[in-house]
Formats: C-alpha cells, structure tokens, sequence
C-alpha cells in the first residue's frame, strides 16, 4: 500500500514538474511573451512574407508623398488654430483627415504588398520553370523522395553557391538535383527584380526537389 | 549553456524556412541530348575513338547520341559554333575534339560545350601511349560522362569474371578473366583444369582474390594481377568460398565448411586471424561488405528458403536482420554505393531468376532484368550500372543494365561466361 502511495506521489511530482516545464515553454510566465502562441508554422509562415519595420517606414513615406495635398492641408488647419471658428470643424476635419489617410495608407500599403506578393510569385514560378527544364530525374529510384537545396544567388542571378540541406538518401536524386542547379547556373532574369525585392526574398532560396 | 544549445537547435529548421521556398515537382526523364563531332586527325583512329566513346554514353542510358550518319564532318573551333543550328537540331550538349599521334604516344583533346549555354564547359586532355587508344577513350568518356550527368564515369574501370570453355575432349578450361568495362582488352590471370568461382575485386583494384578447385578442394587464393604472384589465405583442410574484400582493404569475408554447414567468417589479413560471424544451423554465405564497411550482406537458409540478412559489425553479438521477404529465393546481395539499397538475384513466382532492386525504405522489390536465368550482379562503384551474368538458350553470357533505363550484352565468342566483379574506381 505505501508503495503504490509513493508511485502515486512520485507520478503526482513528476506530473507537476513536466507541466512546469510545458508551461514555461509555452510561455506563461513571460509577460512579454504571453501573446505568442506556440512555437509552430503561423511563425513560419509570417517569417516568410513579414514587411520588417524598416521597409514599412519606408512605405510610410512613399505613401505620404503620393498624399501630399492632403497632408499639406491639414498641415495647414494645423498651422492655424487660433481661427475658433473653423477649429471645431478643423478637429472634425484632422480626424476625419486622420481616419482617411491611416485608411489610405493602409490601402497602400496592401496594394504594394499584394503587388510585391505577385512579383514574388512570378520570379518564384520563373525560378521554378527555369530549374523544372534543367532537371533530369533519375528513372528507378524509390518513391517519395525529397532533396532540399539551398541556392545563394548574386543580383546577376549566377547562382554563386548551393548546399543541400536534405539529403534524400539517394545518392542518384541528390546528384540529379544538384546537377540541375549546377545546369541553371544564371538566372537570367534576375537582372529585372528590384533591388528591393531581390536582397529580401531573391538573395537566398530554398528550393526543394520533390517529384509529383 | 547546453540549454541555450538545444533551443538554438530548435528554431535553427524555423530560421531555415524563413527564406523563400520553392517546390520542384516536374523533371524531365528524357535523356541528355548530345553530339560528338568525329574526333579530327586520321580517320581510322578517329572512327575507333568515337565509337568506344558512344558506346560507352550510350551504355549508361543517360545519353542520346545524335545519329552520327546525320553529322556533318564540321571542324568546330570556339567562336565559330553555331549553337542555334545546335538547338534547333534539340542538342543539349555537343562534344568536339582532336587527337595527336606520334610514334611514341597519344594525345587527345576534347571539349564539351553547352549549346543552351552557349558556352564551353570542359576543355580537357588525356594522353598515353599509342597502344592505349581504347583506354584513353574510356578516359574521355568519363570526362564526358562527369561533367554533364555530375558523377563520376565507370567507362575506365574493370571487370573480373570467369570463362569456361570446353575443349573437344570434352575437358573444360576454366579461366579467370580481366576485361575493360566494355568487355574488350580480355587478359587471362588464371587458367585451370579445375572450376574457378567468385572471383572479387580488392578496394584498390591491384589484387583479386577468388575460389579455386585446383586441390580437389575448395580454396580461396589471392593474386597480384601485375606480377601474377599468388597465395592460398588459409591453410585450413576445410572448404573455402566467396572472399568478399572489406573497403578498407584489410579483411576479407569468407564462407567456411568447418562447422558442419557454411558459416560467416571475417579474415583479418595482417596475421590472418579468425573470426566467426555468424552461427546458425542453416547455411550462411555469399557475404558482401557494405560501403563503409560497417555491415555485411549474406544469404541464409535460416527461415526455410534463401533469403538475404544484413549483419551490423559494430555491434557486438548483433542479431542479422532480414531484409528480403518477397519470394522464396532471394540470394547474392550487394549494396549500393551509399546503401540506399541493395541489388540481388530474386526468384519470381514462375520460377525464372531475375536479378532485382530493393531499396531500404519501400516494402516492395523491383524486378530490373527479364531473362530466364539472371545471376550474380554486381554493381558499378558509381551505382548506376549493373553487370550480371546471364543464360539465354544454351549460350551464359554477361549483360548489365544502368538503372536509368538502358541495357547491354557483352557476348563470349566461344563458351560460357559468368560470374562478373566490377571493380572500384582504378584512376
């Protein structure tokens, strides 16, 4: 009986310990932290596409240059407020001027962003063509398999350096898909990405060989 | 700071992904495009060239070689290429080269270009003395062969097998053979009244070990192919069969009849020490070494039939795993070179033997030959070509077959053929 008193204790302890640990993992204690969820794919998928600060500052300004009438207006009602007349309907304005452009340059910024969205599928799908017409897939190899390589790409768009990140076990399929990129060699196209866009999302790919 | 270890391993695969990633699902599986302009210089020689050279792509299944009676005799220098003619003939590649012959030796230059490209990817030059023109072939072949599919070219290595032939007193002459991967440049290392099996390469491609009958008995020799010198491995008054070499060289794997029945043992050269692998009441034997020489393939009867067993070295007291279960025969095994899997002899549900591929992960084998009477594969170090032996009417010949489709048959001019080792890389 005290035995199986104890393995119960013991349970209990360990029980208690292990939750400890889930829930520190999971970020219970840390105030800063409590917002974000567990450590899985929305991160991943948010690393992908997330405008970092600086390049949404940077759109900001864009944006408030396109909207410089508006914005020297209520610049304007700004600068005069000492008028009591027009300072209720200045207020209304400011904030109705106010609503409008953080719409606006919401607006904006989702145009670009979907703009920006689509440059990167187009050269992803070029990237894609270009690597699909060099590769010669071995006959006879085991179903399911998967390589992923990851390609450092100068602005030129000559591919300067490969790794494979994940082997498929195969050495036929490997030597195969690293022999396709060594085939691709440039990317000619690169040329016409923006600068931008390229030291973002084009300077370094990964690219996954993965037969349908 | 272990800690902070584990958690830098942890988000290391989300940093990973965090760039853009991209799917490739579509390749072609035609094979790579090429031309190869008749080698300049004089015109039997060039003809001998360029036909070793093609026959050499064409056998790994890789290639397709543009017709040569559709080829114009072009002189082709740099600049003056016409890679548009090139791409609209549908070239990917196209090979152009000379050679230079003296009395006292051979040069040949070649080089590869790129038609898509249009650029030249490889210049190269080998040499040697005239009489080695099949081999500086085979020398550029591989050339060709590494820099377009990216691996390295088998068409240098060699092959090892046994040739019986029967003399009109009906004796037979058993022969142990060395050929170039094509079948030619034959060179006998061993002629004997008695039956002569298993022969098998060392790593370093300097010796052969192999089994000989000549003292009634079962013996396992080991012979310096370039000075012909030759020694039994074990004075043991047992039988002694299929010597495998381990990679390094320096054991060499050994089916004894000492027990009773045929056991797995290993054989440590140096001072020729013993060591029983396997024990079991069943026959154990055709062992095989796995690459990285951690591993033995062999074939035991312990489940009732044939079947193939792998046998971790590095473990002491390991247990064989079986890894054949289709059938009731499957025997002779051999890894390919990065044990992705291994090919082997397999009997089929009508009773034909076929040599088959089954590869570690799938639960299924893959049947690559259809001849009535496959045996004993062995794979090409690179591990896209397999040679065999095979029976088709009365006449054994040898055949291979490269696991990107293509196949071939290396017919003897009298007897029967069987039996062939392939070597490792020997440049």
């Amino acid at each position: 009986m005290t035995a199986s008193l104890r393995y119960l204790n013991a349970s209990f302890f360990s029980f208690c310990f292990h939750a400890l640990i889930f829930l520190y993992i999971y970020g219970t204690f840390d105030s800063n932290t409590s917002q974000t969820l567990l450590i899985s794919k929305p991160l991943m998928v948010e690393l992908k596409f997330e405008v970092d600060s600086k390049a949404a500052n940077k759109e900001m300004k864009l944006v408030s240059k396109l909207y410089e009438t508006p914005l020297l207006e209520h610049q304007n009602l700004k600068t005069n407020p000492s008028e009591s007349l027009t300072l209720s309907t200045s207020t209304i304005n400011e904030t109705l001027l106010y609503s409008n452009l953080s719409d606006l340059i919401e607006q904006e910024k989702n145009v670009v962003l979907s703009e920006q969205d689509e440059q990167i599928f187009f050269y992803s799908q070029k990237i894609i063509k270009t690597i699909e017409n060099a590769w010669m897939k071995p006959r006879n190899i085991p179903e399911g398999l998967v390589a992923n390589l990851r390609l450092n790409i100068q602005p030129t768009g000559r591919i300067s350096r490969v790794d494979l990140l994940k082997s498929s076990g195969n050495i036929r399929f490997d030597n195969s898909a690293l022999q396709a990129v060594r085939r691709v060699e440039t990317l000619n196209f690169f040329k016409e990405i923006p600068d931008g866009l390229y030291s973002k999302e084009f300077k370094r790919i990964a690219v996954s060989f993965k037969p349908s | 700071m272990k800690k902070i270890a584990i958690v830098t391993l942890m988000f290391l695969p989300l940093v990973c992904f965090g760039e853009l990633f991209l799917e490739i699902t579509k390749g072609s599986e035609e094979p790579f495009k090429v031309a190869i302009i008749p080698f300049e210089g004089s015109s039997i020689v060039s003809k001998k060239l360029n036909k070793v050279i093609s026959n050499d792509l064409n056998r790994t299944g890789e290639f397709a070689l543009l017709d040569e009676s559709l080829q114009l005799p072009l002189i082709v220098e740099e600049g003056e290429i016409n890679y548009r003619d090139w791409n609209l003939l549908g070239m990917d590649y196209l090979v152009a080269g000379n050679f230079i012959k003296t009395n006292s030796s051979i040069d040949v230059n070649y080089e590869i270009y790129d038609i898509r490209k249009k650029k030249k990817i490889r210049s190269s030059k080998v040499f040697g003395l005239p009489n080695q023109l099949r081999q500086l072939a085979h020398y550029t072949s591989d050339g060709i062969y590494e820099s377009i599919a990216g691996i390295k070219g088998i068409a240098s290595t060699k092959l090892l097998y046994v040739h019986d032939v029967k003399s009109n007193n009906l004796n037979t002459r058993y022969r142990l053979m060395l050929a170039d991967s094509d079948g030619a440049n034959e060179q006998t290392l061993l002629s004997s009244s008695e039956p002569i099996i298993s022969p098998s390469w060392s790593p370093d491609g300097k010796k052969v070990a192999y089994v000989s009958f000549e003292t009634g008995m079962a013996k396992v020799y080991i012979q310096n192919i370039a000075t012909g010198k030759r020694d039994s491995v074990i004075s043991k008054n047992t039988q002694i069969s299929s010597p495998s070499w381990s990679p390094d060289g320096k054991y060499l794997s050994l089916t004894l009849y000492q027990d009773g029945n045929a056991e797995i043992y290993i054989l440590r050269l140096k001072d020729k020490t013993l060591t029983r692998m396997t024990n079991q009441f069943a026959i154990d034997t055709e062992s095989s070494w796995s690459p990285k020489g951690n591993k033995i393939l062999f074939t035991s009867g312990r489940s009732g039939s044939p079947q193939i067993y792998e046998l971790d070295l590095r473990r002491l007291n390991a247990k064989a795993k079986r890894l054949s279960f289709e059938g009731t025969y499957n025997a002779k095994a051999s890894y390919l070179p990065n044990e992705e899997g291994i090919i082997f002899v397999h009997r089929s549900i009508n009773g034909l033997f076929h040599i088959a591929l089954k590869y570690k992960k799938e639960n299924f084998i893959r049947i690559l030959t259809e001849a009535k009477m496959d045996e004993s594969p062995s794979v090409a170090p690179n591990g896209n070509m397999v040679i065999y032996g095979m029976t088709e009417g009365d006449q054994s010949m040898l055949a291979g077959f490269s696991l990107s489709g293509a196949s071939f048959k290396l017919p003897a001019s009298e007897g029967e053929v069987r039996e062939p080792a392939w070597s490792n890389f020997l440049r």
